[in-house]
């Protein structure tokens, strides 16, 4: 097919590349909750928490996975259908209305979390459910659990080591699966899951060190249990207060939770990362803001009709379509 | 005190020169060392190993490899892309806009022609009725105002609606807003706060955006057929800008464009297979099956062979194997059965076959002594 | 000729009042029931004048567009999924417009010549990322192929019915909030911001008995001659309050559901609200625009319907008689499911079918029971009032452990005014230790037993007729049969279940019973035994000379 074209500038303006300072293109969030039980509510809260908070600071629900390994709103024994709150004066259901959970109750699994990062999923898996991220992504992963020194368990069934952890964040490394990230976890003796960690641009943030216990809140009688964790609760507290124009700074965000509130000790690990926490804003890896170009200059196309490659058949003899007997009709069987 | 009980065992197998069992004796040592040492260990060691098809490491682990600054500004690659067409509209009869993704596809469609070698495209469309923009528009007597700074945040929200993680390929969104009769008309601003004339910005990765204002006459009837002309020539200087490409109707960029993209599928499958060699030594749990290691083979071959063609101009040729080494090198690569070790992995090996071996090892090392003894007997006799 | 006039009228509504290609239709009905509920029905019917055959569904305006990337990726003819929260209680409360089993239920009828198998994973994947539940969970593990249960509800070009190009699977164990209801939603055109959608809200719609919303796509005929088809899709949402958490028996729309209709959608054609005041005395304000009487099989219902407009619409109902609870007459035909049998060892599963009618009715049972519960034909027993009763036909194709589910279909004749059991015994079985999911001794569900009867009767019947789609094409629609099919309870059993840290206690026991036999079998073969002298030594000596011994080592 052959195209007749002019081609002409209406504006001959250079295309300024804003945001051209900017390391990264996209944001994504992987969100997980290891736990499953009533009595683990809170992980439920912590992993919304921050599931909100990314979402509200603009990471669309395309560009987060977020892992829930039990249903905590429409428990049974949720006196509140459809709600997680993050305190019991019920300030912020962190639920909320517009919730989209891609891997629920026995789908989160080690295997499938490691498949997740690795990006090595079965065939046939939606989109929804893949971590598309690329060289330019900048990827907040935070885990909330039961964790132990150098594993957390997942459904109180079988656990990842911190080796796995390390070698699949190495491996998306290799395959220029991150720009930069930003790794949170709020479990006992956190700290101990980034150790073996090895992998560049990685900054990692543990609510406890080794040997020491993650704290929870409080107690919200109305449900029985404890309602969330410290860390997370403050973490929740100092991004509530954030918009996505402002720009607050890594560095603040990790001192949310000093040892005089949190109790344990917060741990974090810079010495793979290289930019100066204190310089990053985050908003780099709790929001996304697209890089935006205007289009100045218009390449004018003329139109040709293209010839549809329609197969006109002679039209067959019209087919009469039917409604069937709605059940089968006894008699008619041999009985 | 122990010396005189130990060598009453000892002494029957020296002083009995004749003893007819012996030699069985000695070969049923014989036969469980060959049994349990020389067959059994070999065999229990290759069939637990991690199986790694033979790979041509070097060839993959040689390449250096360009600095690429640029990365962040261009499509992810793929072979296949989606162009899906939203039309937006905040007000779906205010005015009714008639037109129709079938004809958009048809004007795209041959302009797509001229780099349909290079990516697949499918063109769909979808409506979005009742989309406000999510941004508090600047007003004043004569226009609304989208500045500069609100565009980011038009998108974010929008990504929610689109539904365009439902194909199994990449996505590019090109997006068409119509502003409703009543608000008319909205203007994009630039940085510099100067009226963009095209109305559109677009954001690399993801597509483009175009702001369509109703003409009067359309308001007044409620019927409003916009102009596919300037919607196509809109369309496709987005994805120009998008793929880097100056125009997709000059040959010359064409083919500029097919030697820019086949370099950068080759770069891309010689990157992914050092990854993966470099991932091989150092995480010793991936397996390599014989399915994946045939396309890691395929891979290598392909991409020599198009840079080869492609240093020779041959670029159809080359972009052709290009496009085999990059599928083959990103499914490889994302085969599922590499982790099939996950569960298994080496460490755990040892610490369920240790308790096995010890009590079975032991016994048929210590046997080995009387092996020797026997030998040295039987030499010393000779 | 009511028939043909009604369809004419229907036709009428249907012509789409402009360009963007598709017509949406959207109703509710609400109606109290017999016990302390008020059931509220949700319909959103899309209508899109399209050859499906033929139709690329690339390009959509009304239709959602992502039911028609799946209609044409995995060659659909007919899609039903359902998400299902607590259970119906036929018993108490009729039956409702749609039925739909505790959890997530699904059933495709694929074009003929489509690779279905492969389809219908690849659409379970599918669907599991489109409605954010685990229906990924599908596999050959828990699909059967039901002959008699589901016929086609579309249209179809020939009367022969292949059973070979259907698929059904239940995931009883599915839990329904709202990451289900929200991406839902946005298949809606109007989101829900405007019209009978922006009733929707998750906090309400949880806080229920019972709560299910479904997807049903079909093909229709786009006239009265039927020469050419349209795509029908279906959105639903079923919901039963409980006068005791309301706190009240006098409903209101903002009670009900949080909010008012805020006003109606711009793209739609009618949008109905019906309230069924048949069974009570209530007063309702504001009142409505017109009573619509219905008398539709022997039954007369009376309904009062309001069109959303493009004001604030809130209805309140009043009841006169608080108190006065109406007397609870079950429908013709309900059923339950139970579990029979104690111990661990040996159970049964007892499904009984209860036949009301005065005349004697012809039902088909459909189980799916998972592999792990190995059932035995030759134990199947029917007994309808103590009598035993000869099944008509019986389809049944047992489980193969890890590849199949057991699949038994029985057509049975009920005798009027009956109870009929059906009974069939399955053994506890051990599972390989990674099948147990990590909440093992919660138990394992068992799906619902699907009852399927074409009633002669519309008593209590809600459900729209075959070859119609709105709620209003079901006033005065009288037809030879109404056809229900009733979902009845799960079941849960606890299989025996190991000590979890047992691998590790295998490894120690297997390595040592190796030991312990390699031991001495090396040693026969490798040494030579002589016999002891027998000289006794005694224990006295023994000492002595250990002490002897340890006094010259001190020596030294």
């Amino acid at each position: 097919m052959r195209l007749i074209t002019t081609y002409f500038l209406v504006f001959l303006i250079t295309v300024i590349q804003a945001f051209s300072n900017k390391s990264h293109t996209n944001n994504w969030a992987v969100l997980v909750d290891t736990s499953r039980f009533w009595f683990n509510y809170r992980h439920v809260a912590n992993v919304l928490s921050i599931y909100r908070s990314v979402k509200r600071l603009g990471i669309p629900d395309s560009q987060i996975i977020l892992m829930i390994a039990d249903d905590m709103a429409c428990n049974p024994r949720n006196p509140r259908p459809a709600t997680v709150f993050n305190n019991a004066d019920q300030h912020i259901n962190v639920y909320g209305d517009d919730v989209e959970v891609d891997y629920r109750g026995y789908e989160v699994t080690v295997e499938n979390f490691v498949r997740l990062l690795t990006g090595r999923l079965p065939p046939g898996t939606p989109r929804s459910k893949q971590l598309l991220s690329d060289e330019g992504s900048n990827v907040l992963i935070y885990l909330t659990g039961h964790g132990g020194d150098g594993f957390l368990k997942f459904q109180d069934s079988e656990e990842i080591t911190s080796q796995e952890m390390a070698d699949a964040l190495e491996q998306m490394w290799q395959k220029q699966r991150y720009n930069e990230i930003f790794f949170m976890i709020d479990t006992c003796q956190a700290a101990s899951m980034y150790e073996r960690f090895y992998s560049p641009n990685i900054l990692a943030v543990g609510s406890s060190l080794v040997g020491e216990d993650s704290l929870s809140h409080h107690v919200d009688s109305s449900i029985g249990v404890y309602i969330i964790d410290r860390y997370t609760y403050y973490a929740l507290e100092f991004l509530e207060k954030v918009n996505p124009q402002s720009d607050r700074s890594l560095s603040e965000f990790l001192k949310v939770c000093p040892k005089s509130v949190c109790i344990s000790t917060v741990g974090v690990r810079k010495d793979l990362y290289n930019r100066d926490p204190s310089r990053v804003p985050i908003t780099d890896f709790f929001g996304s803001v697209r890089p935006i170009d205007i289009l100045h200059d218009i390449t004018n196309v003329t139109l040709v009709q293209r010839k549809r490659a329609k197969s006109k058949k002679p039209k067959a003899k019209p087919k009469k379509y039917m409604y069937v007997d709605p059940l089968v009709n006894f008699n008619s069987l041999n009985v | 005190m122990s010396n005189g009980k130990k060598k009453t065992p000892k002494n029957p197998a020296k002083s009995d020169e004749n003893d007819e069992e012996l030699i069985f004796r000695i070969y049923s040592i014989i036969s469980f060392f060959v049994v349990l040492i020389v067959i059994g260990l070999p065999i229990w060691w290759y069939t637990t190993r991690v199986y790694r098809a033979t790979l041509p490491l070097t060839q993959m682990e040689n390449h250096v490899l360009n600095n690429n600054s640029e990365k962040e500004f261009r499509m992810p690659l793929s072979l296949e892309y989606d162009v899906l067409i939203t039309f937006a509209h905040s007000d779906p009869l205010n005015p009714e806009v008639r037109i129709k993704g079938e004809d958009l596809e048809d004007k795209l469609l041959p302009v797509l022609e001229s780099i349909s070698q290079v990516f697949d495209f499918v063109i769909k469309s979808q409506w979005l009725y009742t989309f406000d923009l999510g941004v508090k528009l600047t007003k004043n007597e004569k226009y609304y105002a989208l500045s500069r700074d609100q565009l980011p945040h038009v998108i974010t929200p929008l990504e929610a609606k689109l539904w365009s993680h439902m194909s199994p390929r990449p996505t590019i969104n090109l997006l068409v807003y119509f502003q409703r009769c009543g608000d008319l008309p909205l203007y994009v601003f630039d940085e510099k706060n100067q009226r963009v004339s095209s109305n559109s910005f677009f954001s690399s990765r993801w597509g483009g955006v175009h702001v369509i204002n109703p003409d009067e006459e359309s308001c007044k009837t409620g019927v409003f057929t916009p102009n596919l002309q300037s919607i196509t020539s809109i369309f496709v200087t987005q994805l120009q800008k998008l793929f880097k490409i100056d125009n997709m109707l000059d040959p010359d960029d064409v083919y500029e464009f097919k030697v820019r993209k086949s370099t950068e599928m080759v770069e891309s499958t010689r990157r992914t297979l050092k990854s993966l060699a470099e991932l091989l030594s150092e995480i010793k749990s991936i397996v390599i099956s014989e399915d994946v290691g045939e396309k890691i083979r395929l891979a290598v071959i392909s991409a020599d062979m198009a840079k080869e063609y492609l240093q020779n101009s041959y670029v159809d040729k080359g972009l052709e194997l290009a496009r085999v080494a990059f599928k083959n090198s990103e499914e490889a690569f994302g085969d599922p059965s590499l982790l099939s070790l996950l569960y298994f992995p080496e460490d755990q090996k040892y610490a369920v076959y240790i308790p096995l071996f010890l009590p079975i090892m032991i016994p048929v090392f210590m046997s080995l002594s009387t092996l020797r003894t026997w030998y040295v007997s039987k030499k010393k006799s000779e | 000729m009511i028939y043909s006039l009604t369809f004419l009228i229907i036709l009428a509504n249907y012509g789409s009042v402009f360009c963007y290609e598709g017509s949406i239709d959207e109703e509710l009905l609400i109606k109290p029931l017999q016990s302390n509920q008020v059931y509220a029905h949700f319909q959103f019917s899309t209508k899109w004048d399209i050859d499906p055959e033929k139709e690329t569904f690339r390009h959509s305006s009304l239709f959602p567009r992502p039911i028609g990337e799946l209609i044409q990726r995995f060659d659909i003819q007919e899609l039903h999924v359902t998400l299902t929260g607590g259970l119906w209680r036929y018993e108490k409360w009729g039956y409702p417009v749609v039925d739909a089993a505790t959890g997530a239920e699904v059933l495709a009828w694929f074009k003929p010549g489509s690779d279905v198998d492969t389809n219908w994973k690849l659409l379970a994947n599918s669907l599991s990322g489109l409605f954010c539940a685990s229906l990924n969970f599908i596999d050959d593990l828990n699909t059967i192929k039901p002959e008699f249960s589901f016929r086609p509800r579309g249209v179809v070009d020939s009367k022969f019915i292949n059973s070979s190009h259907v698929r059904y699977a239940n995931l009883p164990h599915e839990i329904v909030c709202t990451e289900n209801l929200t991406p839902w939603k946005k298949l809606l055109p109007c989101d829900s911001k405007t019209g009978l959608a922006s009733l929707l809200n998750s906090g309400h719609i949880h806080n229920t008995r019972y709560h299910s919303v479904g997807l049903h796509l079909r093909p229709v005929c786009r006239d009265k001659s039927c020469e050419s088809l349209s795509l029908e899709l279906q959105q639903t949402v079923s919901l039963v309050y409980d006068y005791l958490i309301l706190g009240t028996k006098n409903w209101s729309l903002r009670k009900l559901f949080g909010q008012g209709v805020n006003r109606k959608c711009v793209l739609v054609n009618k949008s109905d609200i019906y309230v069924d005041t048949t069974l009570t005395d209530v007063e309702l304000e504001p009142a409505p625009d017109k009573t619509v009487t219905s008398i539709r099989g022997g039954q007369t219902t009376v309904l009062q319907k309001y069109e959303v407009t493009n004001t604030f619409l809130n209805i309140y109902a009043k009841y006169q008689n608080a108190d006065v609870v109406p007397l609870n007459l079950p429908p013709p035909l309900h059923a339950n499911q139970y579990l029979s049998g104690y111990g661990q060892e040996r159970g049964g599963i007892v499904t009984k079918i209860y036949n009301n009618h005065w005349k004697e009715l012809d039902v088909v049972l459909l189980q799916n029971i998972p592999w792990f519960i190995p059932i035995y034909l030759h134990t199947l027993k029917v007994v309808s009032n103590g009598k035993e009763l000869k099944p008509l036909q019986l389809r049944y194709i047992p489980a193969r452990q890890r590849i199949r589910p057991n699949y038994l279909e029985v057509l049975l004749r009920l005798p009027a005014r009956t109870s009929t059991s059906v009974v069939i015994d399955f053994d506890y079985v051990f599972l390989k230790w990674q099948e147990y999911p990590p909440d093992a001794n919660f138990g394992f569900h068992i799906g619902s037993a699907v009852i399927s009867c074409y009633l002669p009767v519309a008593k209590n019947y809600t459900a729209v007729p075959w070859d119609m789609t709105l709620i209003s094409d079901s006033f005065n629609a009288s037809r030879n049969g109404y056809l229900v099919e009733i979902r009845t309870e799960n079941l849960i059993i606890t299989l025996p279940t190991p000590d979890f840290s047992m691998p590790y206690n295998v490894i120690c026991l297997a390595c040592t019973v190796v030991a312990l036999a390699f031991g001495p079998l090396h040693n026969i073969t490798t040494r030579k035994l002589i016999l002891k002298s027998n000289k006794k030594v005694q224990l006295v000596e023994k000492i002595k000379k250990l002490l002897n011994s340890l006094s010259k080592t001190k020596e030294e």
